[in-house]
């Protein structure tokens, strides 16, 4: 019996056709992107583009089935189109180890598909498929699952919403006093381990004086100058990595000097818990004598899932900033530029994390964690399972069918959620593009120029001017690419400049809102065609 | 693999169950009869999170249409048996799973050595036709190990769970929140008391804990309402304005979280309903040595709240996060904490007394358990299924089929196709097929031997019908008995994929115990992308 009999009966062979022959983009090669492209190979998709940036790791194999043991490290895309070819070898699958925003991936390669899926875990990469897709005016399949949720749907340009059309929630921040000067809960702690210390001492450290000066006012402006001079020092300390004394300078440093100097600001604790500084050498007789007095401390109940004690914490924090400094030093020998970023499945990350975050939390009286908790704080971890992914994947084939066929009328929007009973899979209509959105509501244009050549000047003279009678509107209207400020009223720094120099290059989307008066006019996205 | 390691591979899972319900799916074995496509989805999604054990029961050889449909299946594999070759394929997706196979036929396996199947944790049993079902499902039943009956045919999905109960105290409600502002036990009232809101400088009037805030504001509202709580729409208007008036500036956050939570303040503390009718179960009121663990503990649990409970049930004993300095915080949390820790040690000893009035010796039920149980006691759910024999022959639910029948958008016409297909196979050794002659798939275009396959299949349904005495047969059948043949009794790659997520995850529910399962039949129309439940 040939191999898909059964399966043309059942869609038709006009849609079985289709199925064959259309060009099909899978974005993420994780979770759902696993399920996915075991079921177009499957399917008879023939003709498949796969992109991800990401390598595999071990916290991948509960789920992501292409992946083995032997292929940590590997790229995702490679080893998922690998693994997918041995149960259809004729099938023709392309795999890119890249990111999907780089500019490789532009406007004309996104046409070049019928239909786009999604299987991406981040807001970022979901926003710019979202406005790629809108721009080259190509169906996009939309999907996520969190745990035993699960959500498709499908976006097209003016005819459903969009990924933006409905705002998303933006994660919570904290200001930068409370998180480096008066902590209260555990949270606080381990953003002040994972996005202040750890970068510092080995990544790359966010620039946050303008941060502290916006929270600068008439009452704090002791604490804003001792915190900078904090870190200043912290720059200093990190030159000492490798040498012996260097997990102990930098206790010193965070855990009791630091500490020192929040209590001589009197006004602060007049309300607050007065912090109580960690010492050194205290922690290692403690370390000492409990070392002396038990030797085989529980070392098999699950160690990420219990609570450390201070010793454990001290010992953790020596031994993982050694492991840390070893890894940063190696990699400097040849690359001296080099700097760790922090990742939640790396076990000396997390280490650290842990252990630092709760001798802080002790210093100032603050509810201690364990790492398993720790880690779903810091890393932002969200549950996952191969169940809810395989419905997932699922769900997006069966809406591929419906948009292949050109009914996109019949396409929904399908949650699934079992506990919501009788219905465990809930199908609704798509809706309409919002009205007030800016991504799908403005206006795409693919703008060839040459982007040595043009300046930002010509730019707005010949393009933005060109559908302008009024010479004098030509400044009222800013423009923006990847979220920067090239251009506004008040900023023409960059007239002159050439579209290269200013780093607008192929396949980048210049986004120009006029600043007029006028509600009623919607920004232009630009999209860069280099020639 | 270490412990360490295994806590990392498994990670983004445990968040969802646990280890108590990764240990459960580690010492699980689960048996597969029949190594269909979706009968493989179902075990790769099974042994990915890792459970102890699986067993394939198969004895078909590989043909190429499996090979097409089934992932775990090659043209390599073609004429080798079915469930060595999926077994062989499921193990290298998790080297911490046992892969076992057994080269038989089901069918005469259920008629000859039923037992071999009392062994398994939960057994799954897809494409096996209506009698060995009963005899299998009937054993089963009586050894209490639930089974799975799976179907994918074409873009329809069924499955049907069958169990006498399920008990679960983990059932992870979106939150557990038993703050007893109606009825503050001493310590609680007593802490309340201390604070005095109006002596207070700003800066700790805005960190009184909103709880304090609330116990303050309905301590004074029962004085003046006979000890009634607000109840009527404009009482609770009322109560949100008198904390609305106590709040010194719009800053104060501790103040937008009391009346963001006022209404914790309207609902009185009571044993919920479903609670109630558990401890009102005969098998929470006559124990026995055979009692499991949730039948004791619900006894013990009844007994506490006849007593010391005083009609409550347990504290829960956890606070939820607010605005509080961390010292008041740490307080309250303890004086919580404490009571629940108290009221705890009462239930182990009504546990004690009842174990040993059965026979059975304290460490029966651990310690954990008991925390856990007293916890959850509010949200705590027995599920009772029907039997299969139940649904097939003693007491089938005709009138509910009837009335789900008349409209044209439930699902549940698939379930009397698969019915029919079932005494389609029964009669005739195959499924019905017109696959070859529709390939256009018009039905308008239909051969002479396809319209054949239509009006034999038909004779099935409507036997059926008049089974249940269904008069009033309506129009939409036909087009779903031409779907049905078309589909040829095969499945479809895809869908086989989404039925394994879907049924894999009822069967991870059963054995974690975790979450509440679903009762009992399952019915997912791929081409409406909706599922739809019903106890049958
Ligand atoms: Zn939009």
């Amino acid at each position: 019996m040939p191999r898909f009999s059964h399966y043309e009966a059942a869609l038709g062979s006009q849609l079985f056709e289709k199925v064959k022959s259309c060009r099909v983009l899978m974005v993420g090669a994780g979770g759902i992107g696993c399920e996915l492209l075991k079921n177009l190979v499957m399917s008879g998709f023939n003709q498949i583009e796969l992109v991800d940036l990401d390598t595999i790791d071990l916290s991948n194999l509960n789920r992501q089935f292409l992946f083995q043991k032997q292929h940590i490290k590997k790229s995702k895309a490679q080893v998922a189109r690998e693994s997918a070819l041995k149960f259809n070898p004729n099938a023709n699958i392309v795999a890119h180890h890249a990111n999907i925003k780089d500019p490789q991936f532009s406007i004309e390669w996104f046409k070049s598909f019928d239909i786009v899926m999604n299987a991406l875990d981040n807001l970022d990469a979901r926003r710019h498929v979202n406005t790629m897709c809108l721009v080259a005016n190509i169906p996009l399949i939309e999907s996520g699952s969190e745990g035993y949720l699960g959500q498709v749907t499908i976006i097209k340009k003016g005819e459903t919403e969009c990924y933006e059309c409905q705002p998303k929630p933006t994660r919570k921040t904290y200001p930068v006093c409370t998180i480096r000067s008066t902590p209260s809960s555990p949270i606080h702690c381990i953003v002040w381990a994972k996005s202040y210390l750890f970068n510092q001492l080995f990544g790359i450290p966010e620039e946050e004086d303008e941060e502290l000066d916006k929270e600068l006012n008439d009452e704090n402006a002791d604490e804003i100058a001792n915190l900078k001079a904090e870190t200043l020092a912290l720059k200093r300390i990190r030159e000492a990595m490798g040498s012996q004394d260097y997990p102990k300078i930098v206790f010193q440093k965070i855990f009791n000097d630091d500490i020192n100097r929040l209590l001589i600001m009197e006004d602060m604790w007049k309300t607050r818990k007065r912090p109580a500084p960690l010492v050194y050498e205290e922690l290692e007789k403690l370390k000492d004598t409990e070392s002396q007095m038990d030797q085989t401390t529980n070392s098999n109940t699950l160690r990420d899932q219990r609570l450390w004690s201070l010793t454990e914490n001290f010992s953790m924090f020596l031994e993982s900033i050694k492991r840390l400094s070893t890894q940063l030093l190696a990699e400097k020998v040849t690359n001296p530029d080099a700097s760790l970023t922090f990742d939640k499945d790396d076990i000396d990350a997390m280490d650290f994390i842990t252990a630092t975050s709760n001798l802080r939390a002790r210093i100032f009286g603050i509810e201690e964690k364990t790492k398993f908790q720790v880690k779903a704080m810091a890393g932002n971890i969200i549950p996952a399972i191969a169940t809810t992914n395989a419905i997932v994947a699922g769900m997006i084939v069966m809406q591929a069918f419906k948009v292949l066929n050109g009914d996109l009328n019949e396409c929904k929007t399908v949650y699934c959620s079992p506990d919501r009973r009788p219905k465990s899979i809930l199908s609704e209509s798509l809706n309409k593009p919002n009205p007030d959105c800016s991504v799908c509501q403005s206006a795409h244009v693919t703008l060839n120029v040459n982007v040595k050549k043009a300046t930002l000047r010509d730019f707005l003279k010949e393009v933005i001017h060109g559908h302008d009678e009024d010479e004098e509107d030509i400044c009222e209207v800013s423009v923006e690419e990847g979220g920067r400020i090239i251009y506004d009223v008040e900023y023409d720094d960059n007239l002159d400049v050439t579209f290269e120099k200013l780093n607008i290059t192929d396949g980048k989307m210049v986004k120009v809102t006029p600043e007029s008066e006028d509600d009623e006019k919607y920004p232009t996205v630009f999209a860069i065609s280099h020639r | 693999m270490n412990i360490d390691k295994k806590t990392q591979k498994y990670d983004r899972q445990l968040r969802l169950w646990q280890a108590s319900g990764q240990a459960a799916l580690e010492n699980s074995k689960v048996c597969l009869i029949n190594g269909t496509a979706t009968g493989c989805e179902i075990l790769k999604d099974l042994v990915l999170p890792g459970i102890g054990s699986f067993t394939v029961v198969d004895k078909k050889e590989v043909d190429g249409a499996d090979a097409g449909i089934s992932f775990f299946l090659d043209e390599d594999r073609i004429g080798t048996n079915r469930a060595q070759a999926v077994t062989e394929l499921l193990q290298e997706l998790n080297e911490d799973v046992r892969g076992f196979y057994l080269a038989e036929d089901p069918i005469s396996l259920i008629e000859n050595r039923l037992d071999y199947f009392l062994q398994f944790t939960i057994v799954i049993a897809t494409d096996i036709p209506e009698k060995p079902l009963l005899k299998l499902s009937e054993a089963l039943w009586n050894a209490n190990i639930p089974l799975f009956i799976v179907r994918t045919i074409g873009f329809i999905g069924y499955f049907r769970i069958v169990q006498p109960e399920h008990t679960v105290v983990e059932t992870h409600p979106d939150s557990i929140m038993d703050l007893r502002l109606d009825v503050p036990f001493p310590a609680l009232e007593q802490y309340a008391k201390t604070f005095d809101f109006d002596s207070m400088d700003n800066m700790d009037h805005g960190h009184i804990p909103y709880v304090v805030i609330l116990l303050k504001y309905l301590d004074q509202w029962k004085k003046d309402h006979d000890g009634k709580l607000p109840c009527t729409s404009a009482e609770k208007k009322q109560f949100k304005q008198i904390i609305e008036s106590g709040r010194r500036n719009v800053d104060e956050e501790n103040f937008a979280e009391a009346l963001a939570n006022a209404w914790r303040a309207f609902t009185a503390t009571k044993v919920p309903h479903q609670v109630q009718e558990i401890f009102n179960d005969p098998a929470c009121e006559t124990l026995t040595a055979n009692s499991s663990s949730f039948w004791i503990l619900a006894r013990a649990i009844r007994d506490f709240v006849a007593n010391e409970g005083q009609g409550l049930l347990p504290l829960a004993g956890s606070v939820p996060d607010m605005k509080a300095d961390t010292s008041t915080y740490v307080s309250l949390q303890t004086i919580y904490r404490q009571k629940a820790k108290a009221e705890i040690a009462i239930v182990r000893s009504h546990v004690n007394k009842i174990l040993n009035s059965i026979g059975r010796t304290s460490d029966f039920i651990h310690d954990d358990e008991i925390d856990s149980f007293c916890k959850h006691a509010a949200f705590i759910q027995v599920i009772r299924y029907r039997s299969l024999k139940e649904e097939y022959i003693s007491d089938p639910k005709k009138a509910d089929i009837d009335r789900w029948l008349q409209d044209p958008q439930d699902n549940i016409v698939h379930y009397v196709l698969i019915r029919a297909i079932d005494k389609f196979y029964e009669a005739n050794n195959r499924y019905p097929d017109a696959a070859t002659f529709f390939i256009e798939g018009d039905p308008e275009e239909a051969t002479e031997e396809s319209k054949s396959e239509f009006e034999l299949l038909k004779t099935y349904v409507n036997i059926l019908l008049s089974e249940w005495q269904i008069t009033n047969i309506p129009d939409h059948l036909d087009d779903y008995i031409h779907e049905i043949c078309r589909a040829g009794g095969s499945e479809l790659p895809n869908m086989a994929s989404l039925l394994g997520g879907l049924v894999s995850q009822e069967v991870i529910k059963l054995i974690t115990r975790q979450y509440i399962p679903l009762n009992n039949t399952s019915i997912f129309d791929g081409i409406k992308s909706a599922s739809s439940t019903y106890i049958l």
